[in-house]
Order: structure tokens, then sequence, then C-alpha cells
């Protein structure tokens, strides 16, 4: 079979094949459009939202101890510096410029509430949590590992066990944000993960 | 035609002129036989396998002989290297994520799974989409720019939902890919450096792997958040885009079906290609691929490979993680690393897999096979052995080893089927590989890391590693026919449509080579079987002949594992039983063919709707049934259950007064019947013939069946032992000596 005349039979059959692509050319058209309307249209909603969320890191908080990936023992302290934000009391009365002043929270394994809502929101689904009876207060938060503090340190003498004994525990703490009314300010959330290993494991 | 010895030789002078005419008609299918084989050697050429040793020609110059350059190459790359992005940047920055917008890290897993699951079947609707119209490159456009979208706009998500709408769009397109940018890719390419093509496109999709990570730690060392990440990596997707608005669809088979179905025309002296008129549906492919020896097989590969490649990447992770200290960015320099290494063993590869492909297809499979079984092993003595370096080492040998097996099977899974079925193909890969084969992956291999830790799930890998190994060294052997078979399909339908084409008259059914198996066992082999128009014949046989089995071939409800199955010229091997319905074949299964649970009216209106008549009509051909069958009119509300034999097969015959078709298939009408009403109902079989619809008649009793037809065949062990004259027939007593003993044996027993 030869080569050329090969390629000109084929150029044939693919000649079919475009008259076929021009009778759908106005579908294809349509469709174009709707993907290209579909995307802009995200964009915009995109940018509806696009206010107060934090496209560069928040480096106000530095974690001092423990280093990151370390290995710890117990009781374990983390210590942490803050700069461009003044610690209240929490629900103290203290005015500031918004997001500048507060207090914090500090995560152990746990996921931080979402920004704006209050650590009772983490106690939402909870139905035994009623918030007549003063819950979620610091003893129902701590029992899940959650703390609030004006401090710039806080030490545990205890860490959850996980729940497959391993000889070395993988840990992490997260820090957020919060205003004076209890609220998470923004989206920043800072974070260490360390090790621990355990007297005697 | 097939009469098989033993038996004396059939006299010509017994045949009528109506035999004569359909023996004309077959002699039209053995040219088409004869025309496959004259160009089987030219067409593997064609499909660039020469089976010798002979070196493939530089790229370039393979590129510059077909006028195509490397754009569509260049520009699907540059596609496959961006879809790595979001995809990456999601799995690294989740904790960051999860904290972010205070969602539990479980559910974000959960995200990943649909995400992972809206890949794995995007593929499919998407080559459903591009089956009929070739249209491909303006789909890459489109998917790109979705993901592209799906990655921005992951930047500016605030709560799950958002979260898990960029993950599904960015699934269903990123997934859809794989119905697309191969196919496109083969299409855009000669055959002779396709290999190099794919072992490029594969390199440029792990050189994605090189730059995520890289530019993950490039931007946050330049302190952007995971917002930032995502919106930079949005809009690096977006500038590729105008680089795709060049792309073209050259359409399906430029360079292989189209050449092979012009080379039918030139060996004729004409040149007008013929146009399909019976496509298959989408389903219909599906269901051909998987009756493929070589892909049925590839398909359980690929599922045992997803098995280890799903989670090989995750425990890996964990691994570098917790075994050697790893942090996020020695993790990323380690990936970064190995997939550096998988690009180089994909640019080596690319001519050597090309020259294997040229001499034997097949041999590209057992190569792949025996690099997953070393690459397995490989992951085993990596753990085993103490030291962090050879470790390191070993697990890019590994990457480099299973990076080619991306090409050798993505080359030899696109190249034995006919070009319009390759988005199909293409999408049952991403089926098998990432759907079935990741989440049983996920599933199973999660179970032994809990179980046995990181070391026991990574050691576990070697056994998909050698499973898989050992599958595609036994794809291997089935490439070759499974090539040739794809040729053969090809040269035949196209050399049957310039025959039709050309005022030449073919049978109006025509099987030819029919072989079909119930699982593991073959029960037909070989078989031609043909009808003309209004004819009608007698088809006989032992019990267990296969004579049942062939009508189902025929009416569509069993398909054959290799033949065809042609009506009217048209190739309908594959053809859903639904759609011959609609062109005309009807089959009255054996046994009493009524819903017994339906009145005998009701059963009737069933017929006339399959066939969507309108009301009106199909009370009319119900006076017809009732006319012809008055015992029917009388137990019209019957249920159909409660009917006797010869009425139940009053009602079933009366499917063909309704529907009338151009093919009726009856099998076995007068089992178990009284004489006197076989002799009503065989008066209504000729009345039947005689309006013009061919019968075939499936018979236990050869003095019923040969009293009826002119043309008859007869069946033993699966195999077609005679075809010729009904008188003929009758003085075959080797052949015959089979039906009578068995009879007056069930005589006996009784």
């Amino acid at each position: 079979m030869g080569n050329n005349a090969a390629a000109s039979k084929t150029g044939q059959g693919v000649s079919y094949v475009m008259a076929g692509r021009q009778d759908r050319g106005g579908a294809v058209f349509r469709t174009a459009r709707a993907a290209a309307l579909a995307a802009a249209l995200t964009l915009v909603l995109s940018s509806c939202v696009s206010q107060g969320l934090a496209f560069r890191v928040d480096d106000r908080l530095t974690i001092l101890e423990p280093k990151a990936r370390s290995e710890v023992t117990l009781p374990l302290t983390v210590r942490w510096k803050i700069r461009d934000f003044d610690v209240v009391e929490p629900g103290s009365l203290a005015t500031g410029a918004k997001g500048k002043v507060g207090t914090f929270a500090v995560f152990v394994d746990g996921t931080p509430q979402s920004p704006g809502e209050t650590l009772a929101s983490l106690a939402k689904k909870d139905r035994s949590c009623r918030p007549s009876d003063g819950c979620p207060d610091a003893e129902y938060l701590a029992a899940r590992n959650i703390y609030s503090t004006s401090q710039t340190e806080i030490t545990f003498e205890q860490l959850p066990r996980p729940s497959d004994e391993k000889t070395k525990e993988r840990h992490d703490v997260t820090i957020i944000l919060l205003d004076p009314q209890g609220r998470r300010i923004g989206e920043s959330a800072f974070f260490v993960q360390f090790t621990l290993k355990r007297k005697g494991a | 035609m097939t009469i098989a010895p033993p038996g004396p030789p059939l006299p010509s002078s017994g045949q009528t002129d109506h035999l004569a005419r359909v023996h004309e008609a077959e002699k039209l299918v053995d040219e088409v036989s004869e025309t496959r084989e004259q160009l089987r050697d030219d067409a593997r050429r064609t499909l660039g396998v020469t089976g010798d040793d002979s070196k493939p020609p530089p790229l370039r110059e393979a590129l510059k002989n077909e006028d195509v350059t490397v754009y569509p190459l260049f520009v699907l790359g540059l596609l496959s290297v961006v879809d790595t992005l979001q995809g990456y940047a999601f799995s690294t920055l989740t904790p960051e994520i999860s904290r972010t917008l205070g969602i539990g890290f479980g559910t974000i897993l959960l995200l990943g799974v649909v995400k992972g699951l809206a890949a794995a079947f995007a593929p499919l609707p998407m080559a459903a989409a591009v089956q009929r119209h070739p249209r491909r490159a303006l789909l890459c456009l489109i998917t790109a720019a979705a993901w592209a979208v799906a990655t921005l706009y992951t930047g500016f998500a605030t709560a799950t939902l958002g979260l898990a709408i960029v993950l599904i769009i960015d699934g269903l397109s990123s997934g859809s890919v794989s119905a697309l940018h191969q196919p496109l890719l083969i299409d855009s390419y000669p055959p002779q450096a396709r290999v190099r093509v794919f072992s490029y496109y594969g390199a440029l999709g792990a050189a994605g792997n090189v730059i995520a990570p890289l530019l993950v730690a490039l931007l946050a060392f330049l302190g952007f958040s995971w917002r930032g990440v995502f919106v930079v990596f949005g809009i690096i997707c977006l500038s590729v885009l105008p680089a795709t608005l060049k792309l073209r669809d050259p359409g399906f088979g430029k360079y292989d079906t189209q050449k092979l179905r012009a080379a039918v025309h030139e060996l004729h002296g004409d040149d007008s290609l013929a146009e399909d008129d019976v496509s298959l549906g989408f389903f219909e492919i599906v269901r051909r691929l998987l009756l493929i020896p070589t892909i049925k097989r590839l398909l359980v590969a690929f599922a045992v490979f997803g098995l280890l490649a799903a989670p090989y990447s995750t425990l890996l992770a964990f691994y570098l993680d917790e075994e050697l200290g790893f942090g996020p960015a020695q993790r990323g320099l380690f990936f970064a690393f190995t997939s550096a290494c998988a690009i180089v063993s994909l640019a080596l590869y690319g001519k050597r897999g090309e020259a294997l492909f040229r001499k034997n297809p097949g041999r590209v499979l057992e190569v792949a096979g025996i690099q997953l079984a070393i690459g397995g092993i490989l992951i085993v003595v990596a753990i085993a052995q103490p030291y962090t370096a050879v470790t390191i080492a070993l697990f890019a040998f590994t990457s480099a080893l299973l990076a080619i097996l991306g090409p050798a099977l993505g080359i030899t899974l696109l190249s034995i089927v006919p070009a319009q079925m390759r988005p199909h193909a293409a999408a049952l890969y991403g089926i098998f590989g990432a759907g079935v084969g990741g989440l049983a992956g996920a599933l199973l291999l999660g179970g032994v890391q809990s179980r046995y830790g990181l070391t026991g799930g990574l050691i576990s890998l070697l056994i998909p590693g050698v499973g898989g190994a050992l599958l595609l060294r036994s794809c291997g052997k089935y490439v070759q026919p499974d090539l040739d078979r794809m040729i053969g399909e090809v040269l035949e339908d196209e050399e049957i449509k310039r025959i039709t084409n050309g005022g030449g008259r073919l049978a109006m059914l025509s099987s030819r080579g029919i072989d079909f198996s119930y699982g593991q066992l073959q029960v037909l082999f070989d078989v031609d079987f043909t009808v003309d128009d209004g004819e009608m014949v007698a088809l006989l046989g032992t019990n267990g002949a296969g004579k049942s089995t062939l009508l189902k071939v025929i009416s569509g409800i069993g398909l054959p594992t290799k033949g065809s199955v042609r009506f009217r010229g048209q190739d309908i091997t594959y053809l859903d039983a639904e759609r011959r319905t609609r062109l005309g074949i009807t089959q009255i299964p054996g046994g009493r063919a009524v819903f017994g649970p339906l009145t005998v009216i009701e059963n009737l209106r069933s017929y006339g709707y399959s066939l969507g008549k309108d009301r009106r009509n199909l009370d009319g051909l119900i006076d017809d049934c009732f006319e012809a069958f008055p015992r029917l009119a009388e137990r019209r509300n019957s249920l159909a259950a409660t009917l006797s034999g010869g009425e139940q097969q009053m009602l079933g015959l009366s499917k063909a007064l309704v529907m009338k078709p151009r093919l009726l298939v009856i099998d076995e009408l007068s089992l178990g019947l009284a004489p006197i009403i076989v002799e009503q109902l065989l008066v209504m079989v000729r009345r039947i013939n005689a309006t013009g619809t061919a019968i075939v008649l499936v018979e236990q009793s050869v003095n019923i069946a040969l009293s009826l037809v002119e043309h008859a065949y007869f069946m033993e062990k699966g195999e077609m032992r005679f075809d010729g004259a009904a008188g003929e027939l009758l003085a075959r007593d080797d052949l015959l000596r089979a039906v009578f003993l068995e009879g007056a044996s069930k005589k006996d027993d009784a």
C-alpha cells in the first residue's frame, strides 16, 4: 500500500468528519459559551467572598516551644510570642483595632472552629451540653483538649493517648486568636507538630 | 461456506436457483475474506508493527514524513503538568485548609474520596460525548478551563460545600482527561512515533510532579498561605489555556483506521470511503471492548496495578515521615527527585519501547510486567535495608521502573481497538485503574497498614506487584491476535461497504467465523450461517449442537468472541438485541415464548409496545392475529400461563404478525405439541414467509423442518457440518443418524 495514496484517501475520510463538525458548529459554540459563562460566574462569585480571606501567611504569632517535629516528654509547655496584638482577659471590654485585640485558644490534636465562631460552636452537636447549664465551660472544653488563655504559654501535664498503642505518639497543637467576645479572628491558625515520648515507653 | 468432511461431495444438480443466488451472495463475503488476508501484512505495517528488528525512524523524521509537529504533544503535556498542581497542593496543604476553615480532617479526607470517585467515573460520559463527533480538542480546552477555575476557586472556598464543589469539578475535569488526551495523541501522530509520544507525554506529566512541590515550597517561602498557593496555581492553569487554542482534532484514526479503510479501496481501484450507517452505541462499544481478550486481562491488570499505585504514594509519604523523619519540605524534595528519575526513564524508554512495539507489540506488555515485578521487589528491599541513602535510591529506581507502565499499557490498549472506540477503552482504563484498583487499594491496604504498620503496608504491595506482573505477561500473547482481529474487522467492514455501495448484493444475514463461549467453555467454532431475503432455512442438529446459541448471536442476546454478523450488509455483531429488533430481527425463543402473568391481549400489546407503534395500528394488528388464530380471540382475557402449549406457541408466533420483521428466528416451534397443532402453526409460518419475511427455523424434527424449507444447515458439536439443499441433507445418513439415534434413545428412555 503506498503511503501517499493512502494518505489522500485518509484526507477524504477526515474531510467527511470535518463537514460533520461544521453542522454541529452551533451546538459546540453554545457549549463553549455556556462553559465560559459558568467560568465567569464562578469568578464573580469568588470575588464576592474574597474579603477577609488570608492569601498570605499570618506571621504575627511564632511558636517558640516545642520545636517543630521535635521529641518531647511530659509535662509539656507550649510557649509562643505575638506581635501587633493586644492580649486581654477573656470577656474584657477593652477596645482596639479590629482583629488586633483578644485572647488565644489552644487545641491539642483538634480542629478549630470556623472563622467568626466562638468556642461554643464546637459543642453545637452535643445534646448533653446545654447553654442554659452554662455549657460549654472551661472544664467541658478542657476535657476535649481545648483551652482558652490570655497567657503566651500553656503547660500540659497529660496529653490524649492515641487509640493505637505506638512507641512514638504524634501530636499537634494549634493556636488561634479570639476577639474579646470569644469569636475566632480571621482564618489564622498557628500550628506545631511534635512527637511525645512517654516515660517508661 | 462450511461443508465439513466426512461425507460424500454435494451434488450441484440438486441446488435450486434460489440456493444458487444465496451462494452467489456468500461468495461476495468470501471475497471479503480474501481482501482481508491480502491486506493484513500491509495493515500491520501501517499500524507500526513490522515484526522485525528494524529501528524506528528518528522522531523528527517520522513526524516530518506525515507533516506533523510536536504542538499537540507539547500542549497536552502542558495541560498534564498543570493538571497535577491542584491535586498536589490539596494533598499537601490539607492540614492548613482544615485548620483555617474549621473542617474536620475526616471530612476533608471524605471530600478527597468524593473527588477520586468523580475522577474515576468522569471518563465514561466524556467517552460518550466524543464517540460520534471528534471534538476532543475543544473538550480538552473546556476541561482545562474547568480545572483552572476549580484550582483558582479553591483559594476562595470558605466552607465545606464550596470546597466540595471545587473538588468535584476538579475531579470531573481532570479525570475526564484519560478519555481525551491519549486518544487524541494517538490520532495526532503516526504509529511509527506513538510509543515515543506516549513516553514523552508521560514524562511531561511527571514533570508536573517535580514542579508542583518546588512551587509550593517557593510560594510558602514567599509567605503565601494555602489560599495564595491555589490562587497562583489557578492563574498558572488559566495562563496556559491560550496555548491550547490552536489544538485541532484530526478525526478518529487518521493514521491507522482510516488508512486501513483507504487501502481496501486502493486495492480495488476506487476511492470512495463509505459512511457508517450502523454505528455502535456507547454501552455496545463498552460491551464489545470487554469481549477482547487483551482488554479483559489488561483491565484486571490495571485494577491490580491501581491496587498498588493508589496507596503507594500515601504509604510512602507516611513512611518517609514516621520512619525516616522527613518533614514536608524533605518529602517534597524526595517526590520531586523520584519524579525526575521517572522523567529520565520515560525519555530513555521512548525509542526502545518503539522498537519493541515494532517487532512484537505483545512484548511491550511482557517487559512492563517484568518491570512491575522488579519494582515490587525493590520496594521491599528499600525498606528492609538500613541505609537512608540506599532507600532513597531504590525508591527512585522503583519510580523509574513503574513510570514506563503508563505508556506501555496505554499504547497497547489503544492500538488494538478501532479509533472510535479508543476514548471508551481509555475510560475503562481510568475506571479500573483509579476507580476499582484505587478504591480497593485504599480500603485493603489501609487495613493492612493499621494492623501491620507502615512497613507491613509497603511490603504487602509486593502482592499486587507480582500479581499484576503475571497478568501483564499473560496478556502479551493475546496482543498480536487482537491487533490482527482489529485489522480484519476494519478491512472487512470497509470491503463490504465498498461492495454494497458498488451495487453488489450481499445476503440479508451473513454470520461469518462465529466463535462463542459461555465463560471458558467454547460452544461455537468458526460457524458460517447465511440467510437471504425472503428465504426460509432450517437449522438442524443434535441436542447441545449450538443451534440456540447461534440464534442468540443472531438476535443479539449473546455476543460472539470472534466473527461477525452482518444484516443487510451492516455489521451488527455487537449491536444490542433491542436495536436489532428495530432493524427487523425478531426471535421467538424456545419453550413457551409468552409473558405468563399477562393476558393474551396484554402479550400482544407488549409486542407492539416494543416497537412504539401507536394504539390504532396496534389494534388492527391484534385483530389480524385473532383472525389468524381464532382460538386466541376466544381466550383474549386469559392469562398466558393458563394457555395450552399449542395456544402459547400461537401467541408467540403472533409476535411476527404484530412486529412484521424482516427476519424471524423461531426456536423449537413443534416441541411437545400434537401433530394437528403443529400443522396449524406451520401453515402460519408459511403465510408469514410468503409475505417476504425470511425465517430461520430451528427444529429437532428433521421431517417437519425439511418439509418446509429448501435450504438447510446442520450443526454438530458447535460446528456447521452441512450447508445446502434440504433434499441433499436427507441423503446424508452420516449426519442425520445422530439425530435419529438421539430421538430413538429418548423414546427408549421414555
